[in-house]
């Protein structure tokens, strides 16, 4: 028997879509052009981009339609402006820096810091990098969406620590 | 200091490889602390906040303002609401006077000439069979989301499940969730008949029927409702027949026309008449006899056109 009720174009299916992959998404877009208000502009265009195609395109494949459309259309939108990333903090999990006088800054002055060294990482390291530790996808799962392997996944996660720590050392040099 | 290695080991230690303390080895104690300060503010941050809900809505919005075409206008029925079922199936034969629906609405229409049958699939995979000299007309960009056409001539459903299903005619509506049935409906007459599920089915006056399966109902305009009850498991004209059970004598006209091509003349004779019976599609001749025969009309057949006396 068909199972017609299991279309994008199913309002559950296409609610159930949304809740599953629009966050992902908007953040993705924000890794990687850190404009949030356009990023959320994006994810709506992404999905209605989908409910257009909820004919044609299959459940199994909504979710790389979704990255792929809303990547495209933020790449035509030419007024890109520099990647400017902000993040908020939890304060519940105990700094591990806390436990070593050496590395304790002052909260907002490394968080700052890193922010900013975040931002100037190659897009992909960074894209990768933070899916991984602020979206806490896996690597496989950040594969997928990229439509990468796992094993290019890995290298841009490690490559952007290593970017970070160059990056950090440097900017303390600078500002101490 | 940076080793060539460290890549590899990175890897291991981020991917939970190698744990915290022989990372701290391997890496050297400095730059350990330095990584695990990066990873371990990072970890801390959180996206600024997401209103998913409130993005969702402004997507529908959105995509509610694409819709080309006005909405048909459909008498709620407010109270009624089935949420059985996984396929249903209706059928509708709808007279001849639609007028109004013609021009007032925008939309993908669908026809079949005189004893032709033709499979539509709708964009919420439904899947509609049409009969003979029937269309059905639907906005096909918003349909999947308000699953509302109308229908002129007959046609059977294959209705997927999900929210309200509705099929409108002049004399009435039918609204379907998780069911099969049939309707037979002319303009001041129709027919339903439930083969699975629960139907609901509503006269232009707002008077309401419920049907469940093996049931029927035949409303005219005289005589308001009648019902009954019936064996078959499947709609027989999808099998080359047409069952009638006390159907008004102007649907079973209409059938006729609507499979064979006849026009009849009926001034000499009364319509206040209903007959029970299967004809052929295959033998409009034999059809012919049937039906008048048993209801002891006269009737001369010229070409196409059909004198009753």
């Amino acid at each position: 028997m068909e199972k017609p009720s299991e279309s994008v174009c199913n309002d559950k299916v296409y609610r159930g879509l949304f809740d599953k992959h629009a966050l992902h998404l908007r953040n993705y877009l924000y890794y990687q052009f850190g404009d949030m208000t356009k990023s959320e502009d994006y994810v709506q265009d992404s999905f209605a981009k989908l409910w257009q195609n909820c004919k044609k395109v299959s459940i199994e494949s909504a979710k790389s339609f979704l990255f792929t459309v809303g990547k495209r259309l933020f790449l035509n939108d030419v007024e890109h402006q520099k990647v400017v990333l902000k993040f908020q903090k939890q304060n519940t999990m105990p700094s591990a820096s806390s436990e070593d006088p050496d590395y304790v800054y002052r909260e907002g002055e490394f968080k700052d810091l890193l922010e900013e060294a975040i931002a100037n990482l190659p897009e992909g390291q960074r894209i990768a990098f933070l899916m991984n530790r602020i979206d806490k996808l896996s690597y496989k799962e950040i594969a997928e969406r990229l439509e990468l392997s796992e094993k290019a996944i890995e290298k841009r996660i490690s490559g952007a620590l290593r970017n970070l720590k160059e990056q950090v050392e440097e900017l303390q040099r600078i500002k101490i | 200091m940076e080793h060539e290695d460290n890549k590899d080991i990175l890897n291991d230690w981020l991917k939970g490889k190698i744990n915290d303390e022989e990372a701290k080895l391997l890496l050297g104690e400095d730059d350990y602390k330095q990584y695990k300060n990066i990873l371990s503010e990072v970890d801390q941050w959180t996206v600024p906040k997401w209103d998913g809900d409130a993005l969702f809505e402004r997507i529908q919005t959105a995509n509610a303002s694409r819709k080309k075409t006005p909405e048909p206008k459909v008498v709620p029925i407010g109270y009624q609401r089935w949420i059985y079922g996984l396929v249903a199936s209706v059928l509708l034969l709808v007279g001849f006077s639609m007028w109004w629906m013609k021009g007032n609405l925008q939309g993908t229409r669908y026809e079949t000439a005189i004893g032709e049958t033709k499979k539509i699939s709708l964009p919420d995979g439904s899947v509609v069979t049409l009969s003979g000299n029937s269309s059905i007309l639907l906005n096909e960009d918003n349909f999947a989301e308000k699953r509302v056409l109308n229908l002129e001539g007959k046609a059977f459903f294959e209705v997927t499940s999900g929210e309200g299903f509705e099929v409108i005619f002049p004399s009435g509506h039918v609204k379907v969730l998780g069911t099969k049935f049939t309707v037979t409906s002319g303009k001041d007459a129709f027919d339903v008949r439930c083969f699975e599920g629960k139907v609901s089915t509503t006269n232009k006056l707002g008077k309401e029927r419920i049907l469940t399966q093996g049931m029927g109902a035949n409303y005219t305009a005289n005589a308001g409702f009648t019902d009954f009850v019936f064996e078959e498991n499947h709609p027989v004209w999808m099998d080359g027949f047409t069952q009638f059970r006390d159907t008004p004598l102007p649907l079973v006209l209409q059938t006729l026309q609507s499979e064979f091509g006849y026009t009849f003349q009926t001034e000499n004779i009364s319509l206040e008449k209903t007959f029970t019976g299967r004809i052929p599609h295959s033998k409009p001749e034999l059809a012919l006899k049937l039906v008048f025969e048993s209801l002891g009309i006269g009737y001369e057949v010229d070409g196409k056109v059909v004198v009753l006396r």
